[in-house]
């Protein structure tokens, strides 16, 4: 599982997931993933279209960043989700939490907003 | 009081520490100078006590050594230096009989004559390497100059040293205390992995106990009026999935199914919390015929800030025969799956809403759905259908229901046929997740 960063600046944060978020991926990545929405209390883009499979313990990371960020009236947006990936999160109802974009710009101008 | 003396403390429990490793160092006077500069009691103690730790380590290892030998000069040597180096030492002039004492399991090491006649070092070494209780003695070979070739074969058939007549006692002290620190690091060893496998087997008879208890709690398949059967595989040894069925009254059939997120120990108690909730039908103010009043107040009861940041899916369906309609909700869980006679393609019985515990207040919106004669109804964590086919391709939800309406219409499923089917179908790899399975024939 891989996390890199596209962007940051005071508005927002930009990343990247690839890989597949399962136990073990999340594992790997959730301090960081944390460090960089969470923690930081900025609107998130969160490009997920590396990410070919989301399991329950992904949606747990997902759901505490955005929770987070929306208690500091902050938005986490997921960018591009693959139609698998989409499955899972529209059986969660996440979408309550997280706002989904398949546009890159759309999804920048939601984190500015 | 003298001042070199630690304080002891009122009720006169503490042991005094000597000032001798102050002076063993310093010398006398230099150690009373040592001493004055560390004024508290408290501070003195600890001083002495980090003085004292080298002398410590310098300590007599004791040992109860046998010592087997035909040659009375030898014997003797050997025993009055062993002795004055402190360990118990004891002696036998013949083989067999010398087995016999380290059979009685009080020796912790051997000195064996590498020539004894009555049995010689190779013939020892064979033997007690095959014996459980006798193979973790050590053995040091007392040979002449001349046997190098027999010293040989046995330093490669386990034999621990060797010391060669006559005996250099310096060498023998050092090579004795070297096996005797060895054997003592190979004891420490062997009680800690004794301890580690006692730990194991008690952590393993409570998962199973604790499995057994999970299990427990799910109902029996059962075949009237309408046969249900399941399958349920937890990846651990504890699932985090667990469901069951009941009759609220004479037209409500609730069936239930929740998946904790992650499994093992943490995920299997916040599944049997909640499972015995929908079991026992206990919760205020919630009308456990209405999947919406469940799900809402089972969000409410559940927000994972207090179960440990777990959160769980549930669907809760309600079957009401007098209509023959299923009403149902889902938090976050998957569909299930309906495959009704002559329609190619199973019926998703999928429903809104947020994972229970994700968010306080979270709507959920009930849905119904008429159930034909002959229909069969699959309910199944994700578990079943999350897959990595050998390809490495992630096999999908569309592909499990086409799987379900391929199955025979008209005899029971064959559910360890089904569960063996998925294996396979995740490329016989371990499955990550739990795995459960409902059926129901209506």
């Amino acid at each position: 599982m891989e996390l890199n960063l596209i962007h940051s600046d005071d508005t927002y944060t930009h990343i990247a997931l690839v890989g597949k978020l399962d136990v073990g991926g999340v594992g790997e990545i959730e301090n960081k993933f944390l460090g960089y929405t969470a923690a930081r209390k900025k609107s998130a883009v969160v490009d997920i279209s590396g990410v070919n499979f989301l399991g329950s313990m992904g949606l747990r990371i997902l759901l505490d960043a955005a929770k987070t960020l929306n208690r500091e009236k902050k938005k986490l947006i997921l960018l591009a989700p693959q139609p698998l990936v989409n499955e899972v999160l529209d059986a969660s109802g996440i979408g309550d939490v997280v706002a989904i974009e398949t546009d890159p710009a759309a999804a920048v101008a939601l984190a500015q907003a | 009081m003298k001042e070199t003396d630690a304080t002891p403390d009122p009720a006169g429990k503490r042991p005094r520490v000597a000032r001798r490793p102050l002076d063993q160092l310093f010398g006398e006077s230099e150690a009373k100078e040592a001493s004055k500069r560390v004024r508290s009691s408290v501070g003195r103690q600890l001083f002495e006590f980090v003085l004292e730790q080298p002398a410590a380590k310098q300590a007599t290892i004791s040992g109860r050594l046998l010592i087997v030998d035909n040659d009375q000069l030898s014997r003797d040597i050997l025993s009055r230096n062993l002795k004055r180096e402190g360990y118990t030492v004891e002696s036998e002039t013949d083989g067999p009989r010398a087995i016999e004492r380290l059979g009685e399991g009080k020796f912790d090491l051997v000195l064996w004559e590498v020539g004894l006649p009555t049995l010689n070092g190779l013939d020892l070494l064979t033997r007690i390497k095959k014996d459980g209780a006798l193979q973790h003695i050590p053995v040091v070979l007392l040979s002449e100059q001349a046997e190098t070739e027999n010293v040989i074969r046995c330093i490669e058939a386990g034999a621990e040293d060797y010391l060669s007549k006559p005996f250099n006692p310096a060498l023998l002290k050092a090579r004795i205390r070297g096996c005797m620190e060895r054997k003592a690091l190979r004891d420490q060893e062997q009680r800690l992995l004794a301890t580690i496998k006692t730990q194991q087997e008690r952590l393993t008879s409570e998962l199973n106990e604790a499995s057994a208890y999970l299990r427990s709690l799910l109902p029996a398949p059962v075949t009237e009026p309408y046969p249900i059967d399941w399958r349920f595989i937890p990846s651990s040894e504890l699932g985090g999935d667990s469901f069951g069925y009941r009759w609220i009254d004479d037209d409500h059939f609730a069936l239930y199914l929740l998946d904790v997120c992650g499994h093992g120990v943490g995920a299997a108690l916040l599944s049997v919390a909640a499972l015995n909730v929908l079991r026992s039908g206990a919760m205020h103010d919630t009308d456990f015929c209405n999947p919406e009043s469940v799900l809402k107040a089972m969000n409410r009861s559940f927000q994972m800030e207090e179960q440990n940041n777990r959160y769980f899916t549930l669907w809760y369906g309600v079957y009401q025969p007098s209509t023959r309609t299923m009403t149902y909700g889902s938090g976050g869980h998957p569909p299930a799956l309906l495959v009704i006679p002559g329609e190619p393609t199973p019926k998703k019985l999928a429903a809104r809403g947020m994972m229970i515990g994700g968010m306080p207040g979270s709507r959920y919106v009930a849905q119904s759905s008429e159930i034909p004669p002959g229909s069969r109804l699959f309910l199944f964590c994700d578990g079943a259908y999350e897959l990595t086919c050998a390809d490495g391709r992630a096999y999908t939800l569309d592909e499990f229901a086409a799987l379900l309406a391929k199955l025979p219409p008209n005899i029971p499923v064959d559910l360890d046929a089904l569960v063996a089917q998925i294996r396979t179908l995740n490329d016989s790899k371990p499955l990550d997740d739990d795995l459960s399975l409902i059926t129901i024939q209506f």
